[in-house]
């Protein structure tokens, strides 16, 4: 098994799994009762709560724990919609959002909110500009990603920040395939929110985190108890928090040395694919990217047919469009780009990890050549 | 789904219960359980092991029909059928289609050809058709699209060679599905461009022919 598709999910990593286990079995108390086996998973708890914090420059009384990066970023974008709805009816976000930013503000339109959704150039990039020039008093959120899921693509999050800064309005980032891969600090970007999931970095999953700046107005979506600062009620996930803050330091820790040893292996892929097989276009190859994130379009073959055939031969990795009953997807991600319709449809999206190695490219290399040649033998569109 | 394929009168298992069916529509043989042509032994099927002749067979090749479609038929509770419940995953021989597509190729001087689209997400295929006799002779297509769209293009040709005129009319997208034994229920819709395309091609031919030579 070839594994490219870390951008989706990735394994629990083994230290990891240790850690997790005694939560997991013995140590199973809930964070909120009061005796010993209580206290020890409050101080678990509390514990994996400054471990994160440590991680992104944070302190740790601005961290929740959540399930996961969509509920992260319906807690940020719901909660600040919500308490600020007297100042203001007016959000701007990107067209290139991951679906659960998108459908979270397609939602509060029908709640009545007004929602900007910016464009991105043909790199893949939101224009901070862009941002300024849409701000009107009634802007009360901005949310703008930090990396693409699709094209790993870094948006200027910084710069926005520092405008949301100026404006002082509340600056909401997904984080979610950013941490882990390259440093995040949330006093560098500027950032209000920002949502980390955890098995993006070989962490469980169900668990994630939420950064809110001290000050922030949120009010809670999930209500019923006095958990996470009254910010998300329920039991405490403490076996996943605690993997999920191990994951977190171990892939903070070994940040700079996975990173540049992937960034090497898909610079090869890319220049290798692009030199020996025709008509092909990287998506986003021009602007900054997360070091793990390929996208690539090749022409008259359809994704889906390329997934199937690399699965057949054991590798994974995925594709942003599907062809499914009556509707045509292609990735909203690739749209906003300005990538054809039918150049989309045959994007395939290969996202390394840590433990990819050289002869397992090579061979991604190779099968990709011949399953290319494959299917363009018998491609319609492909003249002869 | 579990089938049964007679290769030299020695029973087969097959990994996929639609081969039998698929045996049935790709010969013309009407007794393709009996006697399967070339055509069928080059379909590659995978053999398990020999196996006994189930029941419905017995009683199926007591019957004696000359009409493929009676195959269908239920007639015995062991009998393999689509199976139940919402099928998600394409099963073997629809992925043996899509990496071996039967009939692919362009035909110059072919005697019809059709391009059509899928426009609710974009697939494509070419096809051509030489005719004799009013006998569907060579079939040859190209295909853009999806797994579901290139296993259906593949298996539509496969159905309409060696049919009359008449008879691969009377083909449907349901003949294409059956014969792959099913599809998942979101990609049913790729299996209409392979009948289109084969209906197209037939009335491009009709159109050229029919003044001076009726079928």
């Amino acid at each position: 098994m070839i594994y490219l598709d870390h951008n989706a999910t990735t394994c629990l990593h083994p230290e990891v799994f240790r850690i997790m286990e005694p939560y997991l079995k013995e140590q199973f108390g809930n964070a909120s009762s009061s005796y010993r086996l209580g206290r020890e998973a409050k101080i678990a708890l509390e514990n994996s709560r400054k471990e994160v914090a440590e991680c992104i420059g944070a302190q740790s009384h601005e961290i929740i724990f959540t399930s996961g990066g969509t509920e992260s970023d319906n807690i940020a974008i719901r909660g600040i919609a919500r308490k600020l709805r007297a100042k203001g009816n007016h959000i701007i976000t990107s067209r290139i959002e991951h679906h659960a930013v998108l459908k979270t503000c397609e939602d509060l339109e029908k709640e009545g909110f007004r929602v900007t959704y910016l464009p991105v150039n043909a790199h893949g990039q939101v224009d901070p500009d862009d941002v300024r020039r849409h701000i009107d008093r009634e802007t009360i959120l901005i949310s703008i990603m930090f990396a693409n899921n699709e094209t790993g693509v870094i948006q200027p999050v910084p710069e926005i920040g520092a405008i949301a800064g100026n404006e002082e309005i509340v600056f909401h980032t997904d984080a979610v395939q950013a941490v882990g891969k390259i440093p995040v600090h949330v006093d560098t970007l500027g950032v209000d929110l920002l949502s980390i999931s955890g098995h993006k970095f070989h962490g469980p999953k169900g668990v994630g985190a939420l950064y809110v700046r001290e000050g922030t107005p949120l009010v809670p979506v999930v209500t019923g108890g006095h958990h996470e600062y009254h910010l998300r009620a329920g039991t405490e996930n403490v076996p996943g928090i605690v993997g999920f803050a191990a994951a977190l330091s171990i892939a903070t820790r070994d940040l700079l040395m996975v990173s540049q040893r992937i960034s090497q292996l898909r610079q090869r892929f890319e220049a290798t694919i692009m030199r020996k097989i025709g008509d092909v276009q990287g998506n986003g190859l021009n602007a900054p990217r997360v070091p793990n994130t390929s996208n690539m379009s090749f022409h008259f073959v359809e994704g889906e047919s390329i997934l199937l055939h690399l699965d057949l031969k054991g590798i994974y990795a995925s594709t942003g469009s599907a062809c499914s009953t009556g509707l045509p997807e292609p990735s909203h991600v690739l749209m906003a780009m300005g990538v054809p319709a039918r150049i989309a449809q045959g994007t395939i999206r290969f996202s390394l990890g840590k433990d990819n190695t050289d002869d397992e490219i090579e061979f991604v290399m190779e099968s990709l050549i011949e399953i290319i040649a494959t299917l363009r033998a018998i491609s319609s569109l492909k003249e002869t | 789904m579990e089938g049964v394929y007679f290769d030299n009168f020695v029973p087969y298992k097959f990994v996929t219960g639609s081969a039998i069916i698929l045996l049935s529509l790709t010969c013309r043989y009407p007794y393709p359980i009996f006697t399967p042509c070339t055509q069928c032994v080059s379909l590659n099927a995978k053999r398990i092991q020999p196996v006994e002749i189930p029941q419905w067979i017995k009683e199926r090749m007591a019957k004696k029909s000359n009409d493929w479609r009676d195959l269908y038929t239920k007639t015995t509770e062991d009998e393999p059928a689509l199976p139940d419940g919402p099928i998600l995953f394409y099963n073997e021989l629809v992925i043996e289609h899509f990496t071996n597509p039967r009939n692919v190729g362009e035909m110059p001087g072919a005697d019809g050809y059709a391009l059509v689209g899928d426009p609710s997400c974009g697939d494509q295929m070419k096809l051509w058709i030489k005719v004799n006799e009013g006998t569907i002779s060579d079939i040859k297509f190209k295909s853009y699209g999806c797994p579901g769209a290139i296993a259906t293009s593949s298996m539509a040709t496969v159905l309409a060679l060696g049919k009359t005129l008449a008879e691969a009319k009377k083909l449907t997208d349901d003949d294409v599905v059956l014969a792959l034994g099913g599809i998942p229920e979101n990609k049913r819709h790729c299996s209409l461009m392979g009948i289109n395309a084969l209906l197209s091609a037939i009335q491009d031919y009709e159109k050229k022919h029919a003044p001076h030579n009726p079928v």
